[in-house]
């Protein structure tokens, strides 16, 4: 202990320059935060600058920290004093992990701790939080750190390694843009990526302060970055979402029926002069919802898009990401898949047989309650608070750690007594109410600076065609309907669109949809909100309202 | 127990063979000299032994530890100089040492304060700030003063001035009474003034390894006046070397002196001899002497 003790003494005494900065860095942090909650601007452009990259700027500060720590005795090389002195590896190690506690750990959570204080949420309850946070931190910037720290020996070095990291970052992202979506499904390799960088991390850091084989250490992050970005080229490839979104069965069937609206299209966008941006296009097809279970909410979470082109090839866009939320009402939702340009440009006015697969998640409406806006402020069910900003057409709300989840809220909005300028919807509202959808239902933190974790609430009303929602105002004295959400099952469903010409699909700058609304017809489902809050809500409370709805 | 120990100890860079199957012992309370031309071995050798570089294959044992096993507890008991040692240099004279005490548990504070004063050293000075003299003698005085088992040091007089050399010279005697020393170095002169062992390496393997006394005492330049003018015989014994001729002057270098043996063996081979001088001779003329024949002498 008394080595590890005068190894940690020496590094505090070389490093302070770092150190001091990272506070002093933090302390600043920690004052402006609270301002942020209030949305308070400065009036020098430079400082609003500052603050937004400050958090940038402190994590930049402790991974260069926690690396200048890790060469105070450098492990790469074979000239330095220290490696002929009985130095023990474990130690050292120890040392250097003392010097990371103290001098990025503490300083975060007393941080952390204060904010929360000051943001008056529970301090006790927000403990085990707090050190999920920290043990992320381990995992996202202190393992990385001390990797980058044990195979690099100075400044230069090290900037070379953080290009490097920035570089196959890059080439990560690279690949998710061109590659089909492999976040679709649940059988994405995530999780394995994770246990395989924490694994080499820890790897590389024993193996640097036990034998120093910089090479080998080098060559294994190499070898492991490598193999990671050909697993994530190919993955997609060998599991597909077919595999997350199962096809119906009678234990789980699909929340509804889904068809293709042959009625509506888009209009006029061959006139555009901008109709295609960058290498693809983007096409929407109006799919027509019909017998959408009661307290029953879909979230349309991948597509695909297969197409017979008519010179006999096959054409696929393989699964895409798509965040739809279906709720009751819904009448229409529009899918949007991406296709490459060329594809497009070869195939678009020609008649082509198309087919549209559909993964959904489908999740149960719990108990719901009824609760009156007040008119500055909220709570937020599961541990939040919310503040009413009328003129913002949102509630910015705040809670501890995490934001509480999932959650259903619903509202009558616009109503008589809380309307919206006519220019919001000029083609009016859809019939399905204004609500507001929260599916996360993970209940650990997150990985970030700051303990109070800011959100916004926006209840939005889709407009009359459904492809296009508004948020709306809420005005002191709305009754909100608010549920907990359960997830059920995944499903998939298809899609036979027939015949179609793909330039019918395509949005364009302008959107013209055909034909107009008055000239097709949607029939109006009776009072949504009732019929699926039943059986009636709690007793009315004196802040408790009954609302009829005229939809 | 030997101090260190090497058994075929061979060391591999790509196809080179820096090292090529060394065998050799280094008596306990030895002042061993390891000396050769540059690119000789003797920093691999020396790297292997402190466990800085891993051998390709053989054996090698330090204080009775296997050399990949030197490292941690091991380095209490051995003092490691390196000409091109890399030290804190952000770290003042002083706290260096300071900072070095607490790792060793027979750290002697008098005997520090004792190297301080004979090597001159600015406390108060950081290490960066020192010349490479100065240095060395800061890196000397930490490795000296816990009185380590076994010394180890790397070409220490490398590039310094006379009076640096003799102070580190000084200052390394007055331990060598109670450590064994394992030094390489370039300076044949300073080797001979204190070792008492001698190793001689040239292209990864060892030439000779022997005890000074002995070498000293077997070496011979001979320079031999015949009363009548002869050729250079052929079949001289191995153990001649440099051996010529120019009239009735003939010279060589005998490695192996015998007082009463090599002046009949002289007559033998040459005839009468009218004169004949057996001068001693120094470390640096042995190694000339060993290098320009190319031989291994027995």
């Amino acid at each position: 202990m008394s080595q590890i003790l005068h190894i940690f003494r020496k590094d505090a005494r070389h490093r302070w320059p770092e150190i001091l900065i990272s506070l002093a860095l933090l302390v600043v942090y920690a004052t402006l935060q609270p301002r942020t909650w209030t949305e308070q601007e400065y009036n020098r452009a430079y400082l609003d600058t500052f603050i937004r990259y400050l958090p940038a700027i402190l994590i930049l500060s402790w991974v260069f920290l926690i690396v200048r720590l890790v060469q105070g005795e450098t492990l790469v090389g074979d000239r330095q004093f220290w490696i002929t002195r009985p130095y023990e590896w474990h130690k050292l190690l120890a040392a250097k992990l003392l010097g990371v506690f103290v001098f990025f750990h503490l300083p975060l959570f007393l941080m952390q701790i204060t904010l929360l204080y000051m943001a008056k949420f529970p301090l006790g309850s927000s403990i085990l939080g707090l050190l999920y946070v920290h043990a992320l931190f381990v995992f996202a910037l202190v393992l990385p750190s001390l990797t980058i720290g044990s195979i690099t020996s100075g400044i230069g070095q090290t900037t070379i390694a953080l290009l490097i990291v920035c570089v196959v970052l890059l080439g990560f992202a690279y690949l998710a843009s061109v590659l089909p979506d492999s976040d679709v499904g649940v059988d994405s390799p995530d999780t394995e990526y994770a246990i395989l960088y924490g694994a080499t991390c820890v790897a590389v850091i024993l193996i640097q302060f036990n034998y120093r084989r910089t090479l080998a250490a080098r060559l294994i992050i190499g070898a492991v970055a490598m193999a990671m970005i050909a697993t994530g080229a190919v993955w997609p490839f060998l599991f597909s979402g077919t595999d997350t979104f199962p096809p119906p069965k009678p234990n789980a069937p699909l929340p509804a029926q889904f068809s293709l609206d042959q009625n509506l299209m888009f209009s006029g966008s061959d006139a555009e002069p901008f109709r295609f941006y960058r290498d693809d296009v983007e096409l929407e097809f109006p799919i027509q919802i019909s017998g959408l279970a009661a307290k029953t909410l879909a979230q349309l979470r991948a597509a695909k898009l297969d197409l017979d082109l008519p010179n006999g090839e096959h054409w696929t866009s393989h699964w895409q990401s798509v965040y739809h939320n279906i709720s009751f009402g819904r009448t229409r939702d529009w899918p949007n898949i991406k296709m490459k340009r060329s594809i497009f440009d070869r195939f678009g006015s020609s008649s082509v047989r198309a087919r549209l697969t559909l993964g959904f998640n489908v999740y149960e409406l719990g108990t719901a309650t009824q609760t009156v806006m007040a008119a500055d402020r909220i709570s937020y069910p599961g541990g939040g608070r919310c503040l009413n900003e009328i003129s913002r057409d949102y509630l910015r709300c705040f809670s501890a750690l995490k934001q509480p989840g999932p959650l259903f809220v619903a509202a009558n909005l616009p109503n008589s007594s809380c309307a919206v300028s006519k220019s919001a919807s000029t083609e009016g509202w859809a019939t399905a109410p204004a609500s507001f959808v929260e599916f996360s239902g993970d209940s650990t933190p997150d990985l970030q600076l700051s303990p109070v974790n800011d959100f916004n609430v926006s209840l939005t009303r889709h407009h009359a065609y459904e492809d296009r929602s508004s948020s709306l105002p809420i005005c002191a004295g709305t009754p909100l309907y608010i549920s907990n959400v359960i997830f059920r099952y995944p499903v998939r469903g298809e899609v036979d669109l027939g015949r179609i010409l793909l330039n019918d699909y395509f949005p364009g700058i302008s959107r013209k949809i055909s034909p107009r609304q008055d000239e097709h017809t949607i029939k109006p489902p009776s009072d949504a909100l009732s019929r699926n809050f039943v059986p009636p809500l709690a007793p009315p409370s004196s802040r408790t309202t009954t609302i009829e709805l005229k939809l | 127990m030997n101090a260190i120990q090497t058994e075929a100890l061979t060391k591999r860079f790509g196809r080179v063979n820096a090292l090529d199957g060394l065998d050799f012992c280094v008596p306990q309370g030895a002042v061993n000299a390891l000396v050769g031309p540059n690119g000789a071995g003797k920093t691999t050798l020396i790297k292997i032994l402190m466990n800085i570089f891993r051998a390709s294959s053989g054996e090698a044992s330090v204080l009775g530890v296997n050399s990949r096993k030197v490292s941690g507890k091991t380095f209490a008991s051995i003092g490691y100089v390196s000409e091109n040692q890399q030290l804190p240099g952000w770290m003042r004279v002083g706290s260096f040492l300071a900072y070095l005490r607490p790792f060793y548990p027979t750290w002697d504070n008098q005997l520090e304060a004792q190297l301080v004063q004979s090597l001159d050293l600015p406390l108060d000075r950081k290490l960066k700030q020192l010349s490479r003299g100065m240095r060395m003698k800061a890196a000397l005085a930490s490795a000296l003063a816990f009185r380590p088992k076994l010394i180890v040091l790397d070409e220490p007089f490398s590039g310094l001035d006379p009076m640096v050399r003799d102070e580190l010279s000084k200052a390394l005697l007055e331990r060598a009474a109670d450590a064994t020393v394992f030094l390489s170095s370039h300076d044949l002169a300073e080797m001979e003034g204190f070792a008492t062992h001698v190793m001689f390496m040239d292209a990864g393997r060892i030439q000779l390894c022997e005890k000074m006394s002995s070498l000293t005492a077997r070496f011979r330049e001979v320079i031999v006046t015949l009363a009548v003018p002869a050729p250079v015989p052929a079949n001289l014994p191995p153990t001649w070397m440099q051996v010529s001729a120019n009239d009735s002057i003939v010279r060589l270098v005998d490695s192996a002196f015998d007082a009463e043996g090599t002046p009949a063996e002289i007559s033998r081979r040459f005839g009468p001899v009218q004169n004949a001088a057996f001068a001693p001779m120094t470390l640096r003329a042995i190694f000339l002497a060993l290098g320009r024949s190319g031989k291994k002498p027995s």
